[in-house]
């Protein structure tokens, strides 16, 4: 045919592929099909949201507004919330759910005691495969059917990252369904500095931390999931990643000594200041990978304004492969807002308003030391509790039962992997 | 086991639970011409949604969710929480296009319909399809979607990936069944089951994939900008007007970005609910203000168009009030319509807190209580977007809205029921307002049961005197709550006009036209009447401030009475005077007038020239000039006066 014949409008009128059937989904089983996800799942998330909604709850109830940042009383702690109260918004979250939602299936169960109502919206790029997608749509349908979850919940095919642009879809998307009372970073691959994978999580992160700072007035949570895998670090972008720590190295003794006394003298240089990351062993790496990592959120919280105190709650971690060692970081982290109270210094006014503390950066900067310190190791957790192991493989038999997946086939498998 | 007559695809379905392998299915149709629907035949991007939602009204769904991905629209999701597909009703659906179960006996087997009402849905709603063509309206969006439905207590779900047929290629016919008929096939479905927890969860998606490039264009009005874009491009600068209201353009190097943020009348914090009121206020708000912007396509991309167009036809809720449940305020006068081709609309008045639909025992929208359907597209709820109250106001001389309501029920009793089409029953409502906004709200909408095909008709279903002026006054609405459907088309989005039904309307509907025209204007005569005796009565006000200035000037403080004698009571002028007050007969005080008519105006100007003459008399009287003359020359020398005024003022 002449080329001068040939036009160009077929394009914007017919598609190029045949539309092709998807299939149901095989039962292939995945690393976070593990019992130890089902740990991370229960004992992390669910449990920590659990605690938050009990405080959104108790502070619904109450008259005097006490400050998200007082530490609560022990006593308070397991006060309990009498029956029929619910909380009086839903419960919203951002998360990056995989194609069967488990862990948003996961957490519905365990929240049921609070009654709340959960709106969600998840990233999910993968949709874009045919395969994949239907899968996603089978589950996001059941998962949006549950009573107590918001019908217009959605997965949209985008990646988390995108939202750094504040021009993406993606942005649009988390504008839409925010300000989040949760943020569920399941991350297939890794925040950390790495030789390997290129991240754009940091930009991302931080233009969520912009949004939910602006928008938010209560506390919310992070979960951060990544691996690992010391061997490929990235020096240059880790010594990045470690300066506000060193700031603290530099500026406050007490800091200096106790992150000494878990680091060998030769990580640190001569001034007793500088982490010299190629003399960290894999476990110092992830340790001070955890204090970096929190450090820049602490940082991020005490810049904005008004300030939000960034806390390390409960941490995990487990290994994914020994040789080359790689790890699986499981980091939940927990934003207070800091609203000063006005105060009168005249004294015309009779009222007494205690000013709140200021909170120090060091002070949350030793705070995170010793929660890094404190970041549980599943696998070890795990063979020690026999019980616990097998509620655990029980509990994820049921859910990805849920799911759909086949419960005999499932035990088989890991049991296999267990053996 | 539910279904008494199970069949083979139905029993296949149920299978995969165990096999797990899906099943596949040819789509399959009885008829050649229904074959052709499955290409399509709607216009609009909107049509097919609004099919989807009646499907989800016809399966008692208290809620619809539409997620679109605006303004990329990668795939449309429609979620209802209905009663979803049994296999049974997934096979009919499959095997019979445009042969609907509903309103048909084999319907309650189904469960898609009322035991002992096929007219009916289960839970008693009236049913919207029939046809069973309207889920193949998707194929305006895409040759493939997904429908993923679960039945309560079932512990299932199904899941149908369904591709329709080729375009180019004529029908293929299939296996000849034992009767030898012949089916014809559509499109193929590939069908399984996924295991669900026995729970109380029901409901259908459909899932709109690989949307055609065009209807994407359509509906992210890519056609505006690229026209917007050339003009600058050659022309410098834009000619056409951007929407003053779009959902964004999505950008044409990075479809995951937008190239233009969406301006909408709502943000993201504003509830559902609150989001398409600040759209309706914006949309009024706008027409107020400027001419440019009284029609929604001027303000509203195509995005923002269909959410409009289908708040206008899906059986929702007004946004405020039903028109049946307004009640008298003063805002508002009520009419009742007549039925007969030379009857007149009375006056229907009613009492404080009392509505129409008491006074008249109107019923639509015959929903069952506490029945509720709610639709929500991106966030926004959908309500009927058509106001009464809070009416623009313009220079006209009515500016009170006028509501006509009328009720009719015609049983065709005297013809036979093959010719009429049986039984004839509907309620409407014709409002005349200054200024219906936005333009698109001008004309009449017909809704069977509770829904419609198509917005308002603007000729008024042929309205042929030219009351162009008043017309477009005018917003109507129809609601059949028996009769007319056999007169809807195919794609529910026009009548066959000859069905007798459908003329009864038009007469009726004309006959109500005519009515409405002839109370407004009785009523902007009225009006205007009452107007023009406000203004003279200021006028005289006015006059008689200026009097009593003067006379005060001449130091005098009462200002003396003149009374103006009729004719027939010039007797008791004498008695008047004693009294001490001066009298004029009209008689000889006026200039004589020649056989004005009766109008207003001319009225009026005669309370003006009494009030003159009224004023002159005081002033002589102050002026000590009336004394000296006889009374008959005091009305001759006023009326002298008065006639030079006049001369002056022709
Ligand atoms: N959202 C839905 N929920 C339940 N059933 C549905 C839904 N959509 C479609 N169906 C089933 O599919 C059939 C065909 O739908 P449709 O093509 O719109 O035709 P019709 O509504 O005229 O019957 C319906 O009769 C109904 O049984
Ligand atoms: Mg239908």
């Amino acid at each position: 045919m002449m080329k001068d014949e040939e036009s160009d409008f077929v394009d914007e009128i017919v598609q190029s592929k045949l539309p092709q059937h998807t299939s149901p989904a095989r039962d292939d089983f995945q690393p976070w099909h593990k019992v130890r996800k089902q740990f991370i799942r229960e004992k992390q998330w669910n449990l920590l949201v659990s605690e938050m909604v009990r405080r959104y709850l108790k502070r619904q109830l109450q008259t005097d507004t006490t400050d998200w940042l007082a530490d609560e009383e022990e006593s308070d702690r397991s006060s309990e919330i009498p029956e029929g109260v619910i909380l009086d918004r839903p419960l919203r979250c951002l998360v990056i759910p995989g194609d069967d939602l488990l862990d948003l299936r996961s957490l519905y169960k365990d929240t049921r005691p609070f009654n709340c109502y959960i709106k969600y919206l998840g990233f999910n790029q993968g949709q874009g495969s045919d395969q994949k997608r239907t899968r996603v749509d089978v589950a996001n349908n059941e998962v949006t059917s549950l009573k107590e979850v918001a019908s217009n919940s959605t997965v949209a095919p985008d990646q988390f990252q995108s939202i750094a642009s504040t021009k993406s879809q993606a942005y649009r998307y988390m504008k839409d369904y925010g300000p989040f009372h949760v943020v569920n970073l399941d991350l297939c691959d890794s925040l950390f500095p790495s030789l390997t994978v290129d991240a754009k999580y940091y930009s991302a992160i931080h233009r969520l931390a912009e949004y939910q700072m602006k928008s938010q007035t209560v506390p919310w949570l992070l979960f951060i999931t990544t691996q690992i895998e010391p061997s490929q670090v990235s020096v240059p972008d880790f010594s990045k990643m470690c300066t506000p720590t060193q700031h603290n190295l530099r500026a406050h003794p007490d800091f200096a000594e106790r992150l000494a006394s878990v680091l060998p003298p030769e990580a640190l240089q001569d001034d007793g200041a500088i982490v010299v990351i190629s003399q960290l062993n894999d476990e110092q790496m992830i340790f001070v990978f955890g204090v970096a990592l929190g450090k820049w959120l602490i940082s991020l919280g005490a810049t904005s304004s008004p300030t939000w105190v960034v806390e390390m709650l409960r941490s995990y971690r487990y290994a994914i492969r020994r040789d080359p060692f790689v790890e699986m970081l499981s980091l939940a982290f927990q934003f207070l807002p800091k609203f000063s109270p006005p105060i009168d210094k005249t004294g015309l006014s009779k009222l007494f308003v205690s000013a709140s503390q200021p909170s120090s950066e060091l002070d949350s900067a030793l705070k995170l030391l010793t929660a890094v310190g404190k970041i549980g190791d599943v696998d070890l957790l795990l063979k020690a509790d026999p019980d616990l192991c097998s509620a655990m493989e029980k509990a994820s038999a049921d859910l990805l039962e849920s799911a759909g997946y086949d419960r005999e086939r499932y035990l088989e498998w890991q049991g296999r992997y267990y053996d | 086991m539910k279904s008494p007559a199970q069949s083979p695809l139905a029993q296949q379905i149920r299978e995969t639970k165990q096999t797990r392998v899906p099943v596949e299915a040819s789509l399959k149709t009885d008829d050649r011409i229904l074959a052709r629907i499955t290409d399509g035949i709607y216009r609009q991007p909107s049509s097919a949604l609004r099919e989807l939602i009646s499907n989800a009204y016809d399966a008692d769904a208290t809620e619809v969710v539409i997620l679109t991905d605006a303004p990329r629209f990668s795939t449309i999701t429609i979620r209802d929480n209905g009663l979803g597909l049994t296999p049974e009703s997934l096979e009919h659906l499959i095997e019979h296009i445009g042969g609907s179960a509903k309103r048909t006996l084999a319907g309650a087997d189904l469960e898609v319909t009322k035991r002992g009402d096929p007219t009916k849905s289960p839970g008693g709603r009236k049913l919207i399809g029939k046809l069973g063509i309207g889920l193949f309206s998707v194929a305006q969006f895409t040759r493939h979607f997904l429908v993923i439905t679960k039945t309560r207590g079932d512990r299932f779900r199904t899941v149908a990936d369904i591709t329709l047929g080729p375009v180019n290629q004529d029908e293929r016919l299939i296996d000849p069944k034992a009767n030898g008929e012949s089916q014809i096939e559509r499109g193929h479905a590939r069908i399984w089951t996924e295991p669900a927890p026995k729970d109380e969860s029901q409901g259908t998606e459909v899932k709109l994939l690989d949307l055609l490039p065009r209807t994407r264009d359509e509906l992210a009005s890519v056609d505006l900008w690229a026209r917007i874009d050339f003009e600058i491009e050659n022309e410098g600068r834009a000619l056409t007007r951007a929407p003053y209201f779009h959902i964004g353009r999505i950008s044409r190097k990075n479809p995951d970005e937008l190239e233009l943020p969406p301006r909408l009348p709502w943000n993201e914090t504003h509830e559902a609910r609150e989001k398409f009121e600040m759209f309706l206020q914006s949309v009024r708000v706008l027409a107020d203000e400027d001419k440019a912007l009284v029609d929604i396509e001027a303000v509203c991309d195509r995005y923002l168009q269909t959410l409009w167009t289908l708040s206008l036809t899906a059986p929702l809720d007004y946004v405020d009030n039903h028109p049946f449940d307004l009640s008298p305020d003063g805002e508002l006068l009520f009419f009742q319509l007549a039925n007969k081709t030379k009857g007149q609309a009375e006056p229907l008045r009613l009492k404080l807190g009392e509505t129409p639909r008491k006074r008249l025992n109107l019923k639509t929208p015959y929903l069952s209580k506490g029945d509720t359907f709610e639709v929500f597209i991106d966030g926004v709820q959908l309500f009927r977007p058509i106001v009464f109250r809070e009416q623009p106001k313009t220079q006209s001389a009515v500016s009170t809205p006028l509501a006509f309501i009328g009720r009719c029920r015609e049983e065709f009793e005297k013809k036979p029921v093959d010719l009429s089409g049986g039984k004839l029953d509907f309620e409407a409502y014709l409002f005349w307002t200054p200024k219906v906004i936005p333009t698109q709200h001008q004309g009449v909408m017909i809704r069977v049961g509770n829904a419609a095909g198509v917005p308002f008709d603007r000729t008024f279903m042929g309205y042929q005197v030219s009351e162009q002026t008043r017309l477009r006054q005018i917003t109507a609405e129809v609601f059949v709550s028996e009769g007319l459907d056999g007169a809807i088309n195919l794609d529910r989005e026009s009548f066959n006009y000859a069905h007798p039904h459908y003329q009864f309307l038009v007469k009726w509907l004309h006959s109500a036209i005519r009515q409405l025209t002839n109370r407004h204007k009785e009523v902007g005569k009225e009006l205007r009447g009452k107007r023009l005796l406000e203004k003279g009565a200021k006028a005289l006000r006015k006059l008689d401030l200026l009097v009593e200035q003067k006379v005060k000037a001449r130091g005098i403080e009462d200002v003396p009475e003149i009374v103006l004698l009729e004719r027939s009571d010039e007797k008791s002028a004498s008695g008047l005077r004693r009294e001490g007050k001066i009298v004029l007969r009209k008689r000889l005080a006026l200039p004589a007038r020649k056989g004005e008519k009766q109008t207003n105006a001319a009225l009026q100007s005669l309370a003006f020239l009494e009030g003159k003459a009224v004023a002159i008399g005081q002033i002589l009287h102050a002026w000590g000039l009336l004394e000296v003359l006889s009374f008959e020359d005091q009305e001759i020398l006023i009326q002298d006066i008065l006639e030079i005024l006049m001369a002056d003022a022709e």
